[in-house]
């Protein structure tokens, strides 16, 4: 049962009770009032008749008693006899509207009167005089009883007046009853629509449904409801939409972690006395890192490493790029400098639209045979080369801007390329800025000197140990700080 | 997350003196961003970039002031930079962003850049 309908059926009993006990009760002081007031009249006729008759009575007046019962059975309605007798009921005068006399007679009599100066009332006994009430006061003189006087008043009229009450009261309470049933149930109506509409409301959120606001005109507790459900779907479609562009971001970067993944080399080409290592740690978040190593000929061996500015989607697709590029451009046959250079101006195109992008890279190539490298950077942090005989670890400061920054000309005046022979036992490691900056803002970053030292511990190992050992140092100079960026190194040794 | 002030002075000339002081990472990329630009969208295409006090700027940051710098270029204006730090010198090098910016170590000789 729903509460429009519950709540009509409560009110519509209730109203259905007060109005009939209200038209009971008038119907009750109604008929209270009536009979009061016949009471009041026959006591009063009663007195009256034994007034006017006690004189008579005395002077044995038999005409004036004749005359004065008749006038007031001819005279008061609803009084159906009067009567006046002495008490041995000799001498007798009945006037009377009814039929049956000699029955009547024999009522009155057998009613004893009262001997006071108080009217008696008396129902009379007689089936067919059962709506007659009789009202009886003796007559006395200087003490004595003279006799009795009677006037009977019929409940007649009472009930006609009842009846015609009746007639008028009940129409009138189904009246009431209905217009006021009729009336809750539009009231109800109205009251309970608001309730219809929150509850539709709140299926249309449950849903899915965040769009439409909710609202009532209105500012009762049904508003206040209103406005709070309002509130709680805004909130709602505010996390709503905050977990549904955090997943896209999560999804963003699982594909750019993916493209990232797959674009470092999966195999490293075997080089007569010559090691590789790599590291790559990707971040949590951030990081556009990415290293590879290419044969470029049969005595050419190219490697680099690098850093995209710019994360996500974009970011690794920028990092695609760069990568076909370089590889396209150094299997042409160009020399590191030329090849940097066609890649900046590749990337100026590429980034016109976007200005404060740029990428590091840095690019070397291996003569297999004069085991010589070629260092060029693009605004790369420099390689550390750590020479066995020199016994010295120490930068290659080869110079260059950042690809996609600045125009050719300027590009290529500003590159320095270094050479480094490459002796059994000389390595060369080659990093992105996400090793020299871990825990940068806590404790300074582990940076240049601390790769350095962390090197000259571990140089004489092999080359994937010489990682392992850096990528030690570096944990526990981190401790519990987390890395922020992404961890990569390459190496190369001569054996 | 680090700390970043940002606070600027004119000088009679209306070039702009921006003090960056702290850290430019990715917590407060965007303030940086916008207090830089906000005077390049005001017109103002001449600013000198104090340096003094930053402690570290991240690529994203870097790339930031790239493109001020060419903007403000574009308005016949230039973004220079001031009494670069030794730690922050350095990743200018890396980058080769000194052949880049105008960098000085006076904030009078900066001012007469423009």
């Amino acid at each position: 049962m729903n509460l429009r309908t519950k709540f009509i059926l409560w009110t519509g009993t209730l109203i259905v009770v007060i109005i009939t006990l209200t038209s009971a009760l008038i119907f009750d002081q109604g008929k209270k009032a009536l009979k009061d007031e016949r009471g009041l009249r026959g006591i009063s006729l009663a007195k009256h008749l034994m007034g006017l008759s006690r004189e008579p009575l005395l002077l044995k007046d038999d005409l004036a008693l004749h005359s004065l019962v008749g006038d007031i059975v001819k005279n008061e309605p609803d009084v159906v006899y009067a009567y006046v007798g002495d008490l041995a009921g000799k001498r007798v005068f009945l006037a009377t509207s009814l039929e049956n006399r000699d029955a009547l007679f024999k009522e009155i009599l057998s009613i004893k009167p009262s001997g006071s100066e108080k009217v008696a009332l008396q129902r009379l006994e007689a089936p067919y005089f059962s709506d007659i009430v009789d009202f009886s006061i003796g007559i006395a003189a200087q003490k004595k009883t003279l006799g009795v006087a009677h006037i009977g008043i019929s409940e007649k009229g009472i009930k006609a007046a009842l009846a015609k009450i009746r007639r008028k009261i009940v129409p009138f309470s189904l009246l009431s009853i209905v217009f006021f049933v009729f009336l809750a149930f539009g009231l109800i109506t109205l009251a309970v629509r608001p309730i219809g509409y929150l509850s539709s409301r709140a299926l249309a959120v449950g849903e899915g449904d965040l769009e439409t606001p909710i609202f009532l005109k209105q500012r009762d507790e049904l508003g206040h409801l209103a406005n709070s459900l309002d509130w709680m779907v805004k909130k709602l479609r505010q996390a709503h939409d905050e977990r549904i562009e955090k997943e896209k971001l999560k999804k963003e970067m699982d594909i750019a972690r993916q493209i990232q993944q797959r674009l470092l080399p999966r195999n490293i080409p075997e080089v007569e006395g010559i090691e590789f290592a790599a590291l790559f740690e990707p971040a949590q978040e951030i990081g556009g890192d990415f290293y590879d190593i290419f044969p470029i000929d049969e005595k050419r061996l190219g490697f680099a490493i690098g850093d995209v500015a710019g994360k996500s989607i974009s970011g690794a697709l920028l990092m695609v790029l760069v990568r076909t590029l370089l590889r396209a451009e150094a299997l042409d046959g160009k020399d590191p400098k030329e090849v940097l250079a066609r890649l900046n101006n590749f990337l100026r195109a590429e980034l016109a639209e976007d200005r404060r992008r740029f990428v590091t890279l840095q690019y070397n190539v291996l003569d297999i045979k004069a085991r010589s490298i070629t260092c060029t950077s693009a605004g790369h942090p420099p390689p550390i080369f750590m020479s066995a005989s020199e016994k010295t670890i120490k930068p290659v400061h080869a110079k260059g801007i950042a690809l996609g920054v600045i125009e050719d000309d300027h590009f290529s005046r500003a590159l320095v390329e270094k050479k480094v022979k490459l002796d059994p036992g000389d390595a060369l490691i080659l990093y992105t800025d996400g090793i020299t900056d871990v825990a940068y803002s806590k404790k300074g970053g582990f940076g240049e000197e601390g790769l350095i030292k962390s090197l000259n511990n571990c140089h004489a190992k092999k080359a994937h140990d010489i990682l392992s050992c850096v990528k030690h140092d570096l944990k526990s100079y981190a401790g519990t700080l987390a890395i922020e960026d992404d961890l990569t190194m390459l190496l190369i040794k001569g054996k | 997350m680090e700390n970043l002030t940002v606070t600027s002075k004119s000088d009679p000339r209306g070039i702009i003196i921006l003090k960056v002081s702290g850290f430019v990472d990715a917590s407060n990329i965007n303030r940086f961003d916008e207090e830089l630009y906000s005077h390049i969208k005001r017109g103002t295409a001449k600013i000198v970039v104090d340096c003094s006090d930053l402690q570290y700027i991240n690529s994203m940051g870097m790339g930031i002031l790239l493109e001020a710098r060419q903007l403000a270029a574009k308005r016949n204006g230039d973004v220079v930079i001031l009494n670069l730090p030794k730690k922050i010198s350095k990743v200018f090098e890396i980058l080769g962003f000194n052949e880049i910016f105008k960098l000085y170590t006076s904030e009078e000789e900066a001012l007469k850049a423009f």
